[in-house]
């Protein structure tokens, strides 16, 4: 309180000089709060349908990492620890990064195919599943796990007949 | 005379209140209290509730002020930050190159964050921590060593271990500002130098952490020493006092200005930490003007004086902002260096007196050189042809208030290499055609990552400094024969009628009547006979193409344009076929996307991510597909613009970029040699390029004249990688004969050409 001292003295000083009356002070900032349109989007709801399997086996690093540390085993690691806990919009951030790094790389397409399929958007996780199909030339274990997931995302979508090529594909 | 009179009442009205008192404690009766109140007391009286409710405002303005976003803030936009890891495709020199962009300084020891030394082979760097809107990225020291154009090995300096991967911070490219003109880099307090602190407080206030705000013995002081001067030369203003007056007052100096500072400074020290204090004052102090930006804050001097961040300030640096405070532009090292040194020794040599550092650490800092950067970083964007873009986009979702006031960082997807070379390409091409006698030639460029629809570079015009016409987004031209590739995929996507060997008649043929007639011609005024349709495609025969044009029909051909994402009105009459549509430079980047992408579409987009000013994250704009053509005939076509590349109207970009690297790509040319169009793709970029006049007149340049050349000349300054043929269980391939026959076996001069499953035609003949 006894800071208070010196402030009430002051009040008392501007009032006997007669300075009471409201003055805006200038430059008081002003500032829009209008806030974004688009705010951060919660993360959507997973379901339960395909649990998340990491595709260990699968880790490959394109040609020419070979004989050298494979730059994504952290960022895998990361993006394997974020599905597992279910935040997917951050699995989705790590994996458009590790794709900048190598675009090649069937695995991320596929992990960022079991993203969307957790996010509900069945159309995306089957267009990148076959991405990654399409990259994964000799991983037959990748491709198996691809056709799977394109079997559930084309359940979701209420394409039975679709779904059943798929599995056949899948070897299901 | 009335205010005479008033004074008297007062007099005789505190007397009187004086007899009120001692007649009070003796219990007496009090004569007639109201009526005879002074003027003064009555008006104190009456006006206290407005005191008071003033009072209360300006503690609830302060506080609002204060604890919520004290400034407008620009907001802040960053380019793609460079990853680092062992294979990454880099050289030394391009490395120092984004170094010294990025204002790391080469030392000859790496003690220093922000730092670099060179070794034979390999680069040694102490890289800043920077917080990404996806974590934070620590401060590494880390030796990359180079081989073949390559990243050898990444290892950590001190462990000796391997780094898997790490990221410098990211090149700031431009700010959108507000309207004043203020410009600072927040920082906290904890992130500064000590020796920046308690060399401000030495010199500005030496009882800062004593006294309640104001400090009468300053005062004093500062009035006893400009009494003897005769003039202002010395200021009692306190630290908090300097806030409020910055923060909340404008430069008026009246006594009303004075008392309102004075209750500003109470209410500041009453509410808020010494610390809290402090780092708002060392965010908000000015120090000098750049054109209308107004520098303020210690982190945005550093970065314009120093070129990095306060952070890293040393001594020296920091005795030169803070000697800087008694007047910016008399002590501005760069306009006045020898007025600055003198003014920071002086400082040195008051810290020594103060004993804030020794003598020894003061001498150092003395013999040091002023450590100004010659030319301040530019308050103008670097690419604004860009962040034109980047403000087209985040005005989608975001106020432009937000834009200019909240401190966004947005996050943007330039890769400055990319967008260099570019700039670069563009410009050379234009002045060599212009030394040949083409004259008012302008052009554009934008190249994108086909799989990620990321911007990679976009370059408005042949200036990429000027911030006038933005051709890249605003030149809507006919884009000629680059429409041809909607129509080839229009037809792979039927097998049973079209493949690359499909004949196709290239003969004079009209069609319509009167003004409605049209009849096509090759740019070469010639007929081809019979040819496959792979070869309509690659030597761009017009005949051939609307001939299939017409076979396929108008509505399909412009379904097809809109499914690979044309916006704009499309023709609807032939002359469609060989390019009377018009697009912008930006929008035949994103019809092309998709032949890029094996089909598959992804929204082009300049911004990864936005944080707001503390550094949360506000938006993602995440990778989005969409399959909107078959990626079998996609897949048919991207041979067939390889051909272009190999054998068509494309040959000479083999002489640009290397021999094995697949590019896929079409020229385009418009009627009297008006506009020159080059779209091209390997795996990792796709690059459309524009040369024309923007007058619309005749340029007399066709696209492999003019735009190829602009795109190899840009791919062999930031290389791109070959075109994968990606397995298709669809797709397979025979071998073929110079007349478009399937051949037994591989002949002379024969091609592999992919067909969609059971389209390939069953014949064969044997090798001539």
């Amino acid at each position: 309180m006894s800071r208070m001292v010196p402030f009430f003295s002051i009040v008392l000083l501007l009032s006997l000089q007669g300075c009471g009356s409201v003055t805006p002070i200038a430059p008081v900032e002003e500032y829009s709060r209008g806030t974004p349109k688009a705010l951060p989007r919660a993360p959507r709801k997973a379901t339960s349908a395909i649990p998340y399997q990491p595709t260990g086996s699968s880790v490959t690093s394109s040609e020419e990492q070979q004989g050298s540390v494979d730059p994504l085993l952290g960022l895998l690691q990361k993006i394997k620890q974020a599905m597992k806990s279910g935040a997917f919009n951050r699995a989705e951030g790590l994996i458009e990064r590790a794709l900048r790094i190598d675009a090649q790389r069937a695995e991320l397409w596929h992990d960022l195919a079991r993203v969307r399929y957790r996010q509900k958007v069945y159309q995306e996780a089957e267009t990148l599943a076959r991405r990654s199909n399409m990259l994964a030339t000799g991983q037959a274990a990748l491709q198996q796990e691809n056709w799977r997931l394109i079997a559930r995302a084309r359940e979701m979508m209420g394409d039975a007949a679709g779904a059943a090529e798929a599995r056949k594909k899948a070897g299901l | 005379m009335k205010g005479l009179s008033r004074k008297g009442k007062g007099r005789k009205s505190a007397a009187h209140n004086g007899t009120k008192k001692r007649a009070a404690k003796k219990g007496k009766p009090l004569p007639k209290p109201v009526k005879r109140r002074s003027l003064l007391g009555r008006l104190f009286l009456f006006l206290f509730p407005f005191l008071l409710a003033y009072l209360l405002w300006l503690d609830g303005m302060v506080r609002d002020q204060f604890e919520g976003k004290r400034w407008e803030l620009p907001a802040r936009v960053y380019a793609s930050p460079m990853e680092l890891y062992a294979g990454k495709p880099l050289t030394a020199s391009q490395l120092v190159e984004s170094l010294s962009e990025l204002g790391y300084q080469r030392q000859s020891t790496l003690s220093e964050v922000g730092s670099y030394t060179l070794q034979r082979g390999a680069v040694l760097l102490h890289s800043r921590p920077f917080r990404f809107w996806d974590g934070e990225e620590s401060s590494q020291q880390v030796r990359v060593s180079f081989q073949n154009g390559k990243v050898a090995a990444l290892t950590g300096v001190r462990h000796g271990g391997a780094v898997d991967l790490m990221r410098l911070d990211p090149l700031p490219i431009g700010s959108f500002y507000p309207a004043h003109g203020e410009d600072r880099l927040l920082v906290q307090l904890e992130a500064l130098p000590e020796h920046l602190t308690k060399t401000l407080i030495t010199v500005e206030d030496r009882a800062f952490t004593r006294h309640f705000g104001i400090n009468p013995l300053g005062i004093g002081r500062a009035l006893l020493a400009n009494l003897k001067a005769g003039r202002m030369v010395q200021g009692g203003s306190t630290l908090t006092q300097q806030l409020a007056k910055n923060l909340f007052l404008n430069r008026e100096r009246t006594l009303l200005r004075k008392a309102q500072e004075a209750l500003i400074t109470l209410v500041l020290e009453f509410h808020y930490s010494k610390r809290e204090i402090l780092e708002a004052y060392l965010n908000e102090v000015y120090f000098g003007q750049d054109r209308r930006r107004a520098i303020h804050g210690v982190g945005m001097a550093s970065h314009f004086f120093f070129g990095h961040g306060a952070s890293e300030l040393t001594l020296s640096e920091s005795a030169l902002l803070v000697g800087m405070l008694k007047g910016p532009s008399r002590y501005n090292p760069r306009k006045h260096p020898k007025r600055a040194k003198a003014r920071r020794n002086l400082v040195l040599d008051l810290l020594v007196r103060q004993g804030v550092v020794g003598e020894r650490e003061a001498e150092r800092a003395k013999r040091a050189p002023l450590g100004v950067t010659r030319n301040p970083p530019s308050a103008r964007s670097r690419h604004p042809a860009f962040l034109d873009l980047v403000r087209k986009q985040i005005l989608r979702d975001y106020e432009k208030e937000d834009l200019v006031s909240e401190g966004l960082q947005i996050f943007t997807t330039l890769r400055p290499e990319v967008q260099r070379a570019a700039e670069r390409a563009l410009q050379q091409r234009i002045r060599e055609l212009q030394r040949s006698g083409k004259s008012g030639l302008e052009g554009a460029v934008v190249a994108v990552h086909p799989g990620s629809g990321e911007v990679e570079a976009l370059v408005g015009g042949k200036d990429p400094h000027s911030r006038g016409f933005n051709r890249a987004l605003h030149a809507v031209r006919p884009i000629g024969s680059l429409v041809k590739p909607a129509l080839f995929l229009a037809a792979l996507e039927q097998p049973n009628r079209y493949t690359l060997l499909s004949p196709l008649k290239d003969q004079p043929f009209e069609l319509g009547r009167g003004e409605q007639r049209w009849r096509p011609e090759n740019y070469d005024g010639k007929s081809h006979g019979v040819v496959p349709l792979y070869r309509a495609l690659s030597h761009s025969y017009n005949l051939s193409t609307a001939r299939l044009g017409v076979e396929l029909g108008v509505p399909h051909v412009v379904s097809t344009l809109q499914r690979l994402g044309v916006k704009r009105e499309i023709p609807s009459y032939p002359s469609l076929f060989l390019g009377a549509l018009e697009l912008s430079p930006l929008e035949v980047t994103a019809l092309y996307q998709p032949l890029a992408s094996g089909g598959v579409q992804t929204p082009l987009r300049s911004i990864r991510a936005v944080m707001d000013r503390q550094g949360k994250s506000l938006n993602r704009y995440p990778l989005h597909v969409k399959e909107v053509a078959s990626p079998e005939a996609v897949s048919l076509l991207q041979w067939g613009l390889q051909e272009v590349v190999r054998s068509g109207t494309g040959r000479v970009l083999q002489q640009l970029v290397p021999a094995a690297t697949k590019i896929a790509g079409k020229t385009g040319t418009t009627d009297d040699w008006r506009d020159s169009w080059f779209a091209g793709f390997g795996g990792d970029r796709l690059a459309v390029v524009w040369v024309g006049r923007d007058d619309n007149g005749e340029a007399g340049v066709s696209g492999s004249t003019a735009a190829l050349h602009v795109w190899g000349k840009m791919m062999s300054e930031v290389p791109v990688t070959s075109l994968r043929q990606h397995h298709l269980e669809g797709v397979q391939s025979y071998w073929t004969n110079e007349s478009g026959q399937r051949t037994r076996s591989r002949c002379e001069d024969g091609k592999q050409v992919p067909f969609i499953e059971g389209s390939a035609p069953r014949a064969t003949v044997q090798c001539r």
